[in-house]
């Protein structure tokens, strides 16, 4: 029995929920559909002054890496993060037309859009030599690092079903030349070298593979992100300064020692999917290292040690819904997803939801995300329950990130 | 009759640029109360309707994201150093909080106020209304000649 969705399209859901904001609906349903570039789009983009994709955590949903821009951004600074995406997935048109570049929807424009500016530390190498844009990957108010590239939970057969991670940075190696983990120093270069560009990063968040090795489960992981942001912090004059690290969901201690001896200032462990049997089964490493319950005691743990308004975790929206799952319509899993957001708020704990991309080099590459509605209650529901628990997520917001709907909405209140 | 409104007189927007004016800038919030406040950095470029944000979690911020998501209005109160009054309508039309453009303003403004800055909101005017008051006295008095009181209008001596 397949799943029951909705079948509604942008005007119709636009025309159902008037107070949703158009515009971060239409960020939606291009992550949910992708994007493409026009010919004359891409003869608009100049590498020289926009930002070329291929440096990030995850691969993109046509498989080629290289060559082409970032991403875009909305007139009111709303951020898209979609990567180019086969036919068949009904992906919209990044065009340039009337003396501008537009975003089409079957041939017609629907809005106007803007490539991101490449950052000036992009094209500079460390006194190794070593590319800073391999070290240091931006959006366009955010430092992205990625210190370690490979997820362990790979080696052990327990890699998340919709990621593509190990795979994406296998393509990296051969074809930018990309570094499994990088070296302190030369991170440290990049950072002081990126933050000369005035008025460009309000924040720098770090993320990586799991690694479950050392002598306590994920003690590697733990040491090597103190490592890391002790080197970032060199780079700056205060002792905490705007930064987030999405790592495993880590115990107690090994939380404390991060926050104690680096600058980190809040913390996000993805869950991912908020439903344990779904859970279970897309998420068999994080399942088996960790387990769903201890996944969440774990994130109310964070908050005694980073404070309210500054631990979250992630899901990836709509995997829940690929089958086998136990879900019978969007209706459904909506109510039990946001019934556990609830439970986490209450706790301090705020969701984001990114939406699910299938990419070709996942388990998931051939499975449907779900429906542009459901994708818009999600993110009024999450902000909503934002609202209810009075958290703030100043931290992981529109520009700190930009990959949630959901937070996105947080901008008016 | 009465109060006209011009869609765009160039000479008036220019005068926002005049060293000496007040600017109140007037956005809509949540529930469509009125939220005036001074900003000096209102100016015209040429083009558009230009002003910084000092403040990213402001309310005059938020206000303006809900109007450039849901098309309300805002209104501009131009005074001028020549004692004029303008109503200035207008759009949000795009923010900038980043990019080589948002860089420009962020450096400028750094210069000039010394103030790091959050956001760059561009506005395209809809409309623009004298309300300076000498001029809507004039214009009122001839729109309707029947709004006075008759004591103004006696003989100071009865003939």
């Amino acid at each position: 029995m397949s799943l029951q969705r909705s079948s509604l399209n942008f005007e119709e859901v636009r025309a159902k929920y008037p107070d949703f904001p158009p515009l971060v609906m239409l960020k939606i349903d291009i992550h949910r559909r992708g994007l493409f570039y026009a010919d004359a789009a891409l003869a608009a983009f100049n590498p020289a002054r926009h930002q070329t994709g291929g440096t990030h955590t995850f691969g993109t949903r046509d498989g080629k890496l290289t060559g082409r821009p970032e991403s875009i951004y909305l007139r009111d600074g709303t951020l898209v993060l979609a990567t180019p995406s086969p036919p068949e997935q009904s992906p919209y048109g990044i065009d340039f037309a009337e003396g501008k570049l537009v975003i089409t929807d079957q041939g017609e424009i629907v809005e106007e859009a803007f490539f991101w500016d490449k950052p000036d530390f992009y094209d500079k190498r460390t006194s190794n030599g070593v590319l800073m844009q391999n070290l240091v990957s931006a959006r366009p108010q955010r430092l992205f690092v990625i210190p370690q590239r490979f997820c362990y939970f790979w080696s052990d057969g327990g890699g998340c079903k919709f990621c593509d991670i190990v795979n994406n940075l296998k393509q990296q190696r051969a074809e930018i030349s990309m570094q499994t983990k990088i070296n302190p120093a030369d991170l440290r270069e990049a950072i002081s070298e990126a933050l000369k560009e005035k008025g460009r990063y309000t924040a720098i968040c770090l993320t990586g593979g799991s690694d479950f090795r050392g002598d306590d489960a994920f003690d590697k992981e733990t040491e090597y992100y103190i490592e890391i942001m002790q080197a970032i912090g060199e780079c700056f004059s205060v002792k905490k300064f705007p930064s987030q690290l999405i790592c495993t969901a880590l115990k107690k201690e090994q939380l404390q020692r991060i926050y104690d001896q680096t600058g980190l200032m809040s913390v996000t462990m993805d869950i991912e999917v908020l439903d344990e049997e779904q859970f279970n089964f897309i998420c068999p490493g994080k399942a088996k290292w960790i387990g769903y319950q201890e996944w969440k005691r774990r994130l109310y743990d964070a908050v005694e040690v980073f404070g309210e308004n500054r631990v979250n975790t992630g899901i990836v929206s709509g995997t829940e819904l690929v089958a086998p799952t136990r879900f019978k319509s969007e209706d459904e899993a909506l109510e039990i997803v946001l019934k556990e957001a609830d439970d986490l708020a209450a706790h301090g704990v705020s969701t984001v939801n990114m939406i699910w991309q299938p990419r070709p080099n996942s388990d998931f590459a051939k499975a449907q995300n779900g429906s542009l509605e459901y994708y818009v209650l999600l993110a009024k529901g999450l902000q909503d329950i934002r609202r209810k628990h009075n958290l703030s997520i100043d931290f992981d917001d529109y520009r700190r990130c930009g990959n949630h709907a959901d937070s996105d909405l947080a901008r008016v209140f | 009759m009465g109060n006209e409104t011009v869609k765009t007189d160039t000479a008036i927007l220019e005068q926002l640029n005049e060293p000496d004016a007040i600017k109140i800038l007037v956005t809509l919030d949540e529930q469509g109360t009125p939220h005036p406040t001074p900003k000096g950095s209102l100016h015209w470029d040429g083009e558009r309707i230009v002003s910084w944000e000092i403040l990213e979690s402001s309310r005059t911020n938020r206000n303006l994201t809900r109007a450039i998501w849901f098309e309300k209005p805002i209104a501009i109160l131009l005074l001028t150093s020549k004692k004029q009054a303008y109503k200035i309508a207008a759009k949000p039309i795009r923010n900038v909080v980043a990019g080589k453009e948002f860089t420009r303003y962020y450096e400028e403004a750094q210069q000039r106020r010394g103030r790091a800055i959050a956001g760059v909101w561009f506005f395209e005017p809809t409309g623009i209304t004298d309300q300076t008051p000498a001029t809507r006295i004039a214009q009122e008095q001839k729109a309707h000649p029947y709004f006075v009181h008759l004591d103004q209008l006696a003989a100071k001596e009865p003939q």
